[in-house]
């Protein structure tokens, strides 16, 4: 086997077990500029990363490109990182899950259209959306498209492998009126190019935008509130994270103690869905373990923690495949994210809420995942009557997490595809009953 | 490094069919991390990155790839596959490739790969020695990390010309997690250097991390920061982010050239209060963020950005000074191989004013002094930008009174850099880390105390009063 090579070589110089992560990648982009193609990018790479069990501590070292002539120099680096190791936590490299659900995520379609039909779709975006209206003074409209290699092989005897594609397409459409420049941000990520509407995001690219001219202050205070799906996204992720063993074990996080009891709305139910079946599916973890779907929270309760190898075994329970690699270490992370949605669409989450604020966008360093205070740059719209009436004009959203998803009073019907959660999710948006906005 | 034979065996396929510029990004880089937890060593990883990118330039239009398998095959077809994207005949040839020369500002003498693992681990001692010194109930977790990266990069250009720029940075930091019955708070201590490993001081190690011991403490027991719009003492060192991310990313090249920036057309006029002088200087020598020659192969100068109000400068990358019709001025930048470079910052700072700090605490009857900040963002074609303050404190009657917690900052850049009132003379730099459209780049931002006569400050704590 390719690898034989470092596995002999590493178990000859005390290395118990090893392991072998190769990423291997081929990436395009290109970008479209007020109609010009403004740059044009190709790649193709391999990373890997290699671990190994020396005198019960693990060791690891990461580098581009994995051939045999360096064995001996990963072997090496493995056995320094190990030696000044003290943390005394159980440590793995896994033998493999008893069964896979395997599953197929890779599109063969998408890399056989060709690089100028991709152009072309991505020029004819720009275009529609440089012509839609006067006001409209910049757009920049960006491709890229992914194909990952994903695979594990360990001194055990594990062989997994995970191959996916997908692309973004983003536009940034800046619109001016009155001496004042708005901008929005949309994207559209997926790996089925068949799918694209050019007109349709086009028009929402376009919508976005222009909707935010004429923005108004209004007073600083106290409002309902939606909360657009992106924004959501953004709150939820730093929610979640304390439902991570290892923020419990460490002692950080605020849901110590709190398995089966109320930490949210009865109406927030959030499931991890590693096997979904699109581009962010896993069917297997980092460690290699097979992953499974799951509630997180169950109608505000929250179900369960989640585990990797180590955690799972310092805890006494089984690992829940939630082991994510951060940096030499295997961490703790969710999968795929499914906030379930309700039955109100955003007009009629509107008009229940009648008058308030839709916050659509965040921006900044301002969400402490900590403790859960925040407190925001925002975009958004008064909502007056059940319906928009007009653009907020740089406000700031303030409160904290724990609080927001007490206070979610329905959620929305209508899920977005996010790329906001680390490993992705699909997110409705929220009305909230309370929420400080800071304006002039 | 590549033999300079295949370098332009390369160059030449990137420009046969028609391309006027080209250059390679060589890059050999180590990176290597050691962190504690609970006083225990957890983490050492050392991350390898080997690679090539080649930059391929006809008029305003760039084509660039990227790999890391370095055989000749490998990058001839990658330098192929880019030179597809034009299709007219070679009017660029490379015949020869002379070595550039260059003022070494930054130079290693001491590289952290010949550093035995036990001093870097002393440093970390030093921290932990400190924390338990001032140790609190209410700290409950503190993880120290010692990273240090060493970029070894051979730029070849399609100008006759090739160059190697070595450089290290290294950075302690520990950060804080404090809980009380308020709940949890916490807090950064970074020391960091383009340096080699004695410009660690064990004073200074000691004294900033007792100060941040302080300030997570003082979080805790601070209350919520009034929203509103006030005025704002913003403190030297790192409050400079403000001006790097109202000002310092508009002045970029890549937001000019392309016309999506605030400052658009706006050289020679007033674009912040006379009072205001600004500049961006890669050459302050083993500064944070100081390069020699940028990947252009210009070579890093003083740029006055501001002078007296007034806009006098920009950072330019040689690809987006082509829009501009001006050249380059040593501010094209990338965080490693897999980016393409444009214009960045590197030390950008506004200078000195008349002010003493103690000038401006006493003539500001309320508002927020905000010290030190978590960072920021910026939209450089709106100029919206937002800072969340990670130490502030309530003005009152000139004098600093009770901390507050979770407070940002909210504007407009062209607005606010006309709000400045009073400039402090006690200027300092601060490091960070910026990511932008080529990567996270090291760079300084730094500024003596100011105030800014209102800024819309976010926060729960209700009204000023």
């Amino acid at each position: 086997m390719k690898y034989d090579k470092f596995f002999n070589e590493a178990k000859e110089h005390g290395i118990s077990d090893s392991q072998l992560i190769i990423t291997s990648h081929y990436s395009l982009s290109f970008s479209i500029f007020n109609g010009e193609t403004k740059d044009y990018e190709i790649s193709d790479g391999a990373s890997c990363l290699a671990r190994g069990i020396y005198k019960g501590k693990l060791g690891s070292v990461s580098l581009d490109h994995y051939d045999n002539s360096k064995v001996s120099s990963i072997v090496n680096r493995i056995i320094e990182s190990a030696s000044i190791i003290e943390n005394d936590d159980p440590v793995f490299i896994y033998e493999g899950s008893p069964k896979y659900h395997k599953f197929n995520i890779y599109n063969k379609h998408l890399g056989e259209v060709s690089t100028d039909e991709k152009i072309n779709i991505t020029h004819q975006i720009c275009d529609l959306i440089l012509a839609a209206d006067p006001r409209i003074s910049n757009a920049e409209v960006g491709y890229s498209e992914t194909v990952v290699n994903y695979s594990i092989f360990n001194s055990k005897g594990l062989k997994l492998t995970q191959k996916s594609n997908y692309f973004d397409i983003i536009a940034e459409v800046f619109a001016e009126e009155g001496g004042v420049t708005k901008s929005s941000y949309e994207y559209i990520i997926s790996n089925k190019i068949e799918e694209i509407n050019a007109e349709e995001f086009a028009a929402k690219c376009v919508k976005s935008v222009l909707n935010q001219l004429g923005g108004v202050s209004i007073p600083t205070g106290t409002y309902k509130a939606i909360l657009a799906p992106e924004v959501t996204a953004q709150f939820l992720d730093a929610w979640l994270s304390h439902a991570s063993s290892d923020a419990v074990q460490k002692g950080v996080s605020l849901w110590i103690d709190k398995s089966g009891t109320q930490v949210g709305s009865p109406k927030i139910t959030v499931i991890d869905r590693p096997q979904a079946r699109n581009i962010f599916g896993r069917y297997f973890d980092d460690e290699g373990v097979a992953t499974y779907d799951k509630p997180i929270i169950k109608y505000g309760i929250l179900n369960t923690y989640i585990y990797n190898l180590t955690t799972a075994a310092k805890a006494g329970v089984e690992t829940t495949g939630n082991g994510y690699s951060a940096g030499g270490k295997t961490g703790v992370d969710f999968g795929f994210i499914t906030l379930k949605p309700g039955r109100k669409t955003l007009n009629e989450l509107m008009e229940k809420m009648g008058d308030g604020v839709y916050i659509t966008e965040i921006e900044g360093p301002g969400l402490n995942a900590q403790n859960g205070a925040f407190s925001m740059q925002s975009t958004g719209f008064l909502v007056e009557n059940g319906k928009i009436s007009k653009p907020l004009d740089l406000i700031t959203i303030s409160g904290n997490i724990f609080d927001l998803f007490k206070d979610v009073t329905d959620v929305g019907s209508e899920l977005k595809l996010t790329a906001s959660l680390s490993n992705g999710g699909e997110i409705p948006p929220v009305l909230v009953k309370k929420l400080l906005v800071g304006s002039e | 490094m590549l033999s300079k034979k295949l370098a332009m065996e390369v160059l030449n396929t990137a420009l046969s069919t028609g391309g006027d510029y080209a250059d390679i990004f060589e890059e050999h880089s180590t990176a290597q991390a050691i962190r504690t937890d609970k006083d225990k060593i957890d983490t050492c990883s050392t991350n390898y990155l080997d690679g090539v990118g080649i930059r391929l330039l006809l008029g305003n239009q760039c084509v660039y790839g990227y790999t890391n398998d370095l055989s000749k095959k490998s990058l001839l077809t990658l330098a192929s596959n880019l030179s597809k994207s034009f299709a007219g005949k070679q009017i660029v040839k490379v015949s020869s490739l002379e070595k550039q020369s260059y003022k070494n500002r930054n130079k290693v003498k001491i590289s952290y790969d010949e550093v035995p693992i036990e001093r870097k681990l002393h440093l970390i001692d030093i921290v932990i020695d400190e924390v338990k010194k001032n140790y609190d109930p209410r700290i409950i977790r503190y993880v120290c990390t010692f990273s240090t990266t060493r970029q070894n990069v051979t730029i070849f250009n399609s100008k006759g010309k090739y160059f190697n720029r070595i450089q290290e940075w290294g950075q302690l930091s520990c950060s804080f997690v404090g809980m009380d019955e308020s709940g949890y708070e916490n807090s950064v201590m970074i020391d960091r250097y383009q340096n080699n490993i004695d410009t660690f001081k064990e004073e200074t190690i000691r004294e900033k991390t007792k100060k941040e011991i302080d300030n997570l403490i003082r979080l805790l027991g601070a209350k919520e920061c009034p929203a509103g719009v006030m005025p704002v003492v913003v403190g030297n060192g790192f409050g400079g982010v403000l001006f790097h991310e109202s000002c310092g990313h508009p002045l970029e090249a890549s937001s000019i050239a392309l016309g999506l920036s605030c400052f658009c057309g706006k050289e020679g006029e007033y674009i912040a209060s006379p009072i205001v002088s600004a500049v961006d200087d890669s050459t302050i020598p083993y500064e944070w963020g100081s390069i020699d020659i940028d990947d252009d192969g210009n070579l890093g100068c003083k740029r006055q950005l501001i002078k007296d109000g007034v806009l006098t400068n920009f950072m330019i990358d040689d690809f987006n000074g082509r829009r501009m019709n001006r050249d380059g001025n040593g501010a094209c930048r990338r965080q490693n191989y897999r980016y393409m470079p444009t214009s960045r910052m590197s030390n950008t700072y506004i200078e000195n004013g008349k002010s003493t700090p103690e000038e401006i605490i006493e003539n500001t009857k309320l508002g927020l002094y905000a010290v030190s900040f978590l960072g920021g963002s910026v939209n450089p074609g709106t100029g919206e930008f937002n800072f969340a303050a990670s130490e502030a404190y309530i003005i009152r009657d000139g004098k600093i009174c009770e901390p507050v917690r979770g407070a940002v900052l909210i504007g407009k850049g062209y607005e606010i850099l006309k709000e400045i009132d009073m400039v402090g003379n006690d200027l300092e730099l601060a490091g960070g880390t910026c990511g932008a459209a080529s990567g996270w780049v090291y760079v300084n931002v730094g500024q003596p105390t100011l105030r800014i006569k209102k800024v819309l400050v976010g926060g729960r704590g209700g009204k000023l009063e």
